[in-house]
């Protein structure tokens, strides 16, 4: 079935484009997403939301 | 380092939040009217502008980009300026955003009763609108990414990369779907036909529902659930793997809504692999928000704002459960143009972008306006019913649609179809439209308890407050010579316009392998000679079938399936719809599929069906069509249609074209008389309800036969 849906596909050479694509981006996002150097950083960015300090309307929880 | 003092622009968000409310309210009675319509036909009230096929887009259009649009903006608005630690770029294009937003609906809530529509899902509105909704969008883009320019903190939280992706891939998605050549102020057609317009189309329709139903809700999660609960997220790296796997793979999985149809088979599978890839980045998504509140889960019982946040995350998990498994092609060939697509789609607005918005706005009221919500039992009462109405929604569209499907492809041992009389499978499922109607009922009760709740909240406050920030500023220089220091990520995220470029790279390389082969390879759809184009007549009443809609209720595109061949006849071809502008093979069956149609009824037969379809079909449940029978046929743009669908690649005539309104006339005069032998009076020979005949007696008998 792969053969056949493949043998209609008009433009071949697309289709390892786009499988290549694929693997360096997402094996690329894993490492990168995965440093150890990054961990300190992402629990700062994960504060974002929360640190707001500087506004001055009274919050209530 | 001096510290600027700012305020934020809570003005706009005001105004965002309530359109949202307005328009969500007629969105919800738009929808309860159309469901009271698909259960009795009297619903209709026999008025052009009420009857379903011109309702029906309206409140598709009503839910998507008024109810939910405006509530992305308030939410984007609110939440960007605090996370940027910026006041919006302008007030000038924050105000044109808003009224420009505003205007463009009132147009689409006149045009589309007024029958001014291309036809295609959710791309409904003729041309000026498309551009008035491109300027519109343009603005909101500016004034975002000015905001981002002009901010005080160097860090770029992962919601705003979600606001990002949206403002540029629905721009995209809107102006390669609406490329269009006009022929009159309020009517126009696709550059795209057939096969390439279906493509084309519902690239844009599914990533429609990714774009604008879900990355800018997912950025909103990311914000509010946080807030909400007074944890960071559960998972920052999980958000942006999120975010990355949902930015490369949705915009591939639009050809999942085209399977087992003429497209071909390569096109059909990758949209169903795709689709399939979706489950993990869905649940990853859904897993990180619902485990934020990791800690806090004491405050689902008390507090109605997590309630919300909490049941709209856990709907968006089961509608992208359901959305995939839709699009695996054995259970696509049984819920494909049944009621199964519209409660999974309802679980996804309603439940999704509705419970999730109503929990924003629960804990957003409070803030602007700086005082405790008015009722908390009231905010509960509400919680109960849009869960309850939302399931009843879901399960009764459940129930009609697994029946029907069933009933339709039902073949008996000496292989013909058990119900043959397409009107049997839809008695069985009428009681459901009744509970599908009380289902909306109960979701808008729920949304008016909501606006009783806020108003007495806004109105026992002392009006807004102006909420001030204090941050240091960012000069750019500092930007720059702190990148040149840092690793390549620092400079990924502290630089948002490489970070829009990637994500542009992103989306353009799934469409471009999607689409490219059709619109290049020449051999993809071969022009087929012996397919002829329509003729004047018939283009003057496919436009009249355009008008009313009819194709929010019939499909014209036969299955390749045994089901299908017994009950409609031959599969339908590629070429067939060469030269359709716009397409109409459509997602919904609510009456039969009408691609091969054509002669298999006399005139006479179509002549009473349009006056009172009861009089064919004593349990018919569509609209009359009186209107049709006084209306005089527009003879007159025909030479100008054929002379834009010529320049399109349509093979008209010089001749044909020239003498467009005599030969369609022509072609008239022999249509009543046939029906004059009927005993019809011939005054009908100039209205349209003749030039609907001669379409419709055209489907399917376009080939001419080979000798």
């Amino acid at each position: 079935m792969k053969q056949e849906v493949l043998s209609l596909f008009p433009s071949t050479h697309l289709t390892l484009i786009a499988l290549l694509i694929f693997i360096i981006f997402f094996v690329g996002l894993l490492i990168w997403v995965f440093r150890k150097s990054a961990k300190k950083r992402y629990q700062k960015m994960a504060k974002l939301p929360l640190s707001q300090s500087d506004s001055n309307g009274e919050r209530d929880e | 380092m001096s510290v600027e003092t700012y305020q934020y622009d809570d003005d706009i968000v005001r105004k965002f939040l309530y359109a949202t409310l307005g328009w969500g309210l007629v969105a919800f009675l738009l929808g309860i009217l159309i469901a009271l319509q698909l259960a009795d036909w009297r619903f209709n009230f026999e008025l052009p502008w009420l009857t379903f096929g011109r309702i029906r887009p309206l409140h598709t259009n009503a839910a998507v980009f008024a109810f939910a649009g405006n509530a992305i903006f308030a939410g984007i608005y609110h939440s960007s300026q605090r996370l940027l630690k910026a006041r919006l770029f302008s007030d000038a294009l924050s105000s044109i955003h808003f009224w420009g937003w505003q205007l463009i609906i009132v147009g689409a809530a006149i045009t589309l009763p007024l029958g001014y529509t291309l036809n295609k899902e959710y791309a409904e509105l003729e041309w000026p609108l498309d551009i008035a909704i491109t300027v519109i969008w343009v603005v909101f883009a500016v004034n975002f990414f000015g905001t981002i320019l002009k901010r005080r903190e160097r860090h770029i939280y992962v919601a705003i990369w979600f606001y990002i992706a949206t403002i540029v891939t629905v721009a995209m998605l809107h102006i390669v779907n609406s490329i269009e050549l006009p022929v009159s102020f309020l009517k126009s057609y696709p550059v795209y036909a057939g096969v390439q317009d279906a493509l084309v189309q519902w690239w844009y329709g599914h990533n429609a529902v990714a774009f604008f139903l879900t990355t800018p809700f997912l950025g909103l999660m990311y914000y509010y659930i946080p807030k909400a609960a007074n944890r960071p997220v559960y998972s920052y790296r999980l958000s942006i793997i999120h975010f990355w796997a949902l930015v490369f793979i949705y915009i591939w999985a639009g050809p999942h809504h085209l399977l087992y149809t003429a497209l071909p088979e390569w096109a059909q599978t990758m949209g169903m692999v795709f689709s399939l890839m979706l489950w993990a980045p869905s649940w990853g998504g859904m897993i990180n928000g619902l485990l934020t509140l990791r800690g806090a889960w004491h405050k689902l019982r008390t507090d109605p704002v997590i309630k919300f946040l909490a049941a709209g995350v856990t709907f968006y998990g089961m509608s992208t459960f359901e959305g995939p498994l839709l699009s695996i092609k054995a259970v696509n060939s049984l819920s494909h143009y049944t009621d199964w697509t519209i409660g999974h789609v309802h679980g996804g607005t309603l439940g999704w972008n509705g419970l999730l918005t109503f929990g924003i706005f629960y804990y957003m009221v409070p803030q602007i306006w700086n005082t405790p919500l008015y009722s908390k039992k009231l905010a509960e009462t509400h919680f109960w019913f849009g869960i309850g109405s939302t399931l009843l929604y879901m399960i009764s569209m459940w129930v009609a649609g697994i029946t029907q499907g069933l009933m339709w492809r039902a073949v008996d041992d000496a292989g013909k179809l058990v119900y043959p009389d397409f009107v049997e499978t839809v008695m069985r499922i009428v009681p459901m439209y009744w509970i599908r109607g009380l289902a909306g009922t109960l979701f808008l009760a729920g949304f008016l308890l909501m606006l009783y709740n806020l108003y007495k909240t806004i109105k026992k406050s002392n009006g807004p407050i102006v909420e001030k920030g204090e941050a240091p500023a960012l000069p750019r220089i500092q930007i720059f010579g702190e990148l040149q220091k840092s690793s390549p990520h620092r400079l990924l995220e502290a630089f948002p316009m490489v970070f829009t470029g990637l994500t542009i790279v992103a989306v353009i390389v799934g469409s471009v392998i999607e689409i490219y082969p059709s619109l290049t390879t020449s051999d993809y759809v071969k022009n087929d000679p012996t397919i002829r184009p329509y003729s004047p007549l018939e283009l003057a009443g496919r436009d009249i079938y355009i008008r009313e809609g009819c194709v929010n209720c019939h499909s014209q595109m036969i299955r390749q399936m045994v089901s299908e061949k017994l009950r409609y006849g031959e599969p339908s071809q590629i070429e067939e719809s060469q030269y359709d502008r716009p397409f109409l093979w459509g997602s919904k069956r609510t009456g039969p599929d009408l691609a091969r149609i054509g002669l298999k009824y006399p005139n006479l037969w179509h002549f009473r069906h349009m006056l009172d379809p009861r009089d064919v079909t004593p349990q018919s449940l569509m609209p009359a069509y009186p209107w049709m029978f006084e209306l005089k046929t527009d003879y007159a743009s025909l030479e100008r249609k054929m002379v834009v669908l010529k320049s399109l690649g349509v093979p008209y005539s010089r001749y044909q074209i020239e003498n467009a309104s005599s030969i369609a006339q022509d072609e008239a005069e022999k249509i009543m008389k046939d029906l004059e032998l009927n005993g019809i009076e011939s005054k009908y020979q100039d209205t349209e309800i003749v030039a609907l005949i001669a379409y419709l007696q055209s489907l399917g008998q376009l080939r001419s036969e080979v000798k």
